[in-house]
């Protein structure tokens, strides 16, 4: 039995896959899967594993319209021998059908929730303690920052959880969000912000007393897919294609845990 | 006339402990730092030009990696308008050239920032990274001998801070 996917879909795969491998094995999601997550094949064979767990699902769950899951996931529909998705009947089901790769307005989205910052956090740590590092701990910050610009988000976390020179010098603050958050591997599904636009954002300040705009707080918003994806859209300004991606990414996570679980 | 059998002009550089090296002025002005100074100096100067923040054996090992590149096309500026994931792909040649010592690698990073190589500071940087990418905080703590100096209470804070967006 085949399972049919949309190529798109299967981007979202890849770019799920990708970002899951920037983990480092101790954060909280590896934490609970190191043993099994070791025993996956290595990445070139995973887009299979992630497709023998699908059609898995499918012969499972398979119902009328295909697998038959909370986020209403269909495969794709065509190769099912379907197409009544113009029909009155199934009015307000497009956005499961909306092209979730290029999304029109997706920055214009974004921006729109970006508010002021209370105020710019940082680090409070005892820094009286700190001691005259060596080797990486020694690199003058600007050399320290430059080595973190090669690193995927979550490597910058295990990085900064070393030492206190280091976490000092790593400080979360709101330019380091906004910086993450435009290298893609903060939110990986935000990866095709447009850099420029956010740039201008950023240039024009907040409205705030501290003139910072809350990017930590529009990483979390975007990060929160699931939440996203049950919102009711009619409601929302959230472009459909970026809808549909966010159910589609919560979806393959979703496979990928259940492929975990099965290891 | 001019022959094609010219010698290719040299300089002499004087490192931080006072050693002379003489190389070809086409490899040493892979560092914008010294082609700019043997412009400032004018263009036949015989003086030597001092690097009083490299050693002998680090400059050795720059110069090396400078005549591997001597034909490149010179680095493009940094655009910051290019925030997006960097690769850390590096080519044979130069990952080769960076089994080198910790100690090595880090005097090749700050001699690269120095003498203002950026093609060379990447090379380094990326190595680094790479040593980092898929590591554990104890991991990378070892590879690169860094003491935990954190409370237990300053380590709770940290993992506190960094949960969210690990958990994305």
């Amino acid at each position: 039995m085949l399972f049919p996917l949309h190529a798109a879909c299967v981007e979202i795969v890849q770019r799920v896959v990708r970002s899951r491998e920037d983990f480092p094995p101790q954060t909280k999601i590896s934490k609970r899967k190191k043993k099994k997550a070791a025993s996956l094949p290595p990445p070139p064979s995973r887009l299979r594993s992630f497709y023998d767990a699908m059609r898995g699902e499918c012969e499972r769950n398979a119902g009328e319209w295909g697998i038959e899951w909370d986020h209403g996931y269909f495969g794709a529909i065509k190769n099912w021998g379907y197409d009544r998705w113009d029909g009155d009947e199934n009015e307000g089901h497009e956005k499961f059908v909306v092209d979730p790769i290029r999304v029109p307005g997706l920055t214009l989205f974004v921006l729109s929730s970006l508010n002021a910052a209370p105020q710019e956090e940082d680090v409070n740590l005892s820094t009286l303690s700190i001691r005259e590092g060596r080797g990486l701990e020694a690199l003058p910050t600007e050399l320290l920052q430059r080595i973190t610009d090669f690193l995927p988000t979550p490597c910058i976390l295990a990085l900064r959880s070393c030492s206190k020179s280091l976490a000092t010098r790593i400080p979360l603050t709101q330019q380091f969000f906004r910086k993450e958050l435009l290298k893609g591997s903060l939110v990986p599904l935000a990866w095709d912000l447009d850099g420029t636009a956010c740039r201008e954002k950023q240039r024009k300040g907040a409205e705030g007393p501290e003139d910072y705009w809350d990017w930590k707080a529009l990483a979390r918003i975007l990060a929160d897919h699931g939440t996203i994806v049950a919102k009711d859209i009619s409601v929302t300004s959230i472009p459909l294609g970026f809808w549909n991606r966010c159910r589609i990414w919560t979806i393959v996570e979703e496979a990928l845990e259940a492929h975990l679980s099965n290891v | 006339m001019a022959t094609s059998t010219e010698a290719p002009k040299t300089v002499t550089l004087t490192t931080s402990d006072n050693a002379d090296i003489q190389v070809e002025r086409e490899v040493a002005e892979r560092s914008i730092l010294i082609k700019n100074l043997l412009e400032d100096l004018g263009g036949d100067s015989n003086e030597a030009i001092p690097i009083p923040n490299v050693n002998e054996a680090v400059m050795k090992k720059v110069l090396e990696w400078c005549e591997q590149h001597r034909k490149d096309p010179p680095a493009s500026q940094d655009d910051d308008s290019d925030s997006r994931k960097k690769s850390t792909d590096i080519d044979e040649w130069d990952q080769k050239f960076m089994q080198v010592d910790q100690e090595m690698l880090f005097e090749i990073i700050l001699a690269a920032n120095y003498l203002d190589i950026k093609a060379l500071l990447d090379v380094g940087c990326k190595t680094v990274a790479n040593m980092i990418k898929g590591k554990s905080p104890d991991e990378i703590r070892k590879t690169f001998n860094i003491q935990n100096d954190f409370t237990p209470e300053e380590e709770d804070q940290i993992r506190r801070e960094n949960e969210w967006a690990e958990d994305r």
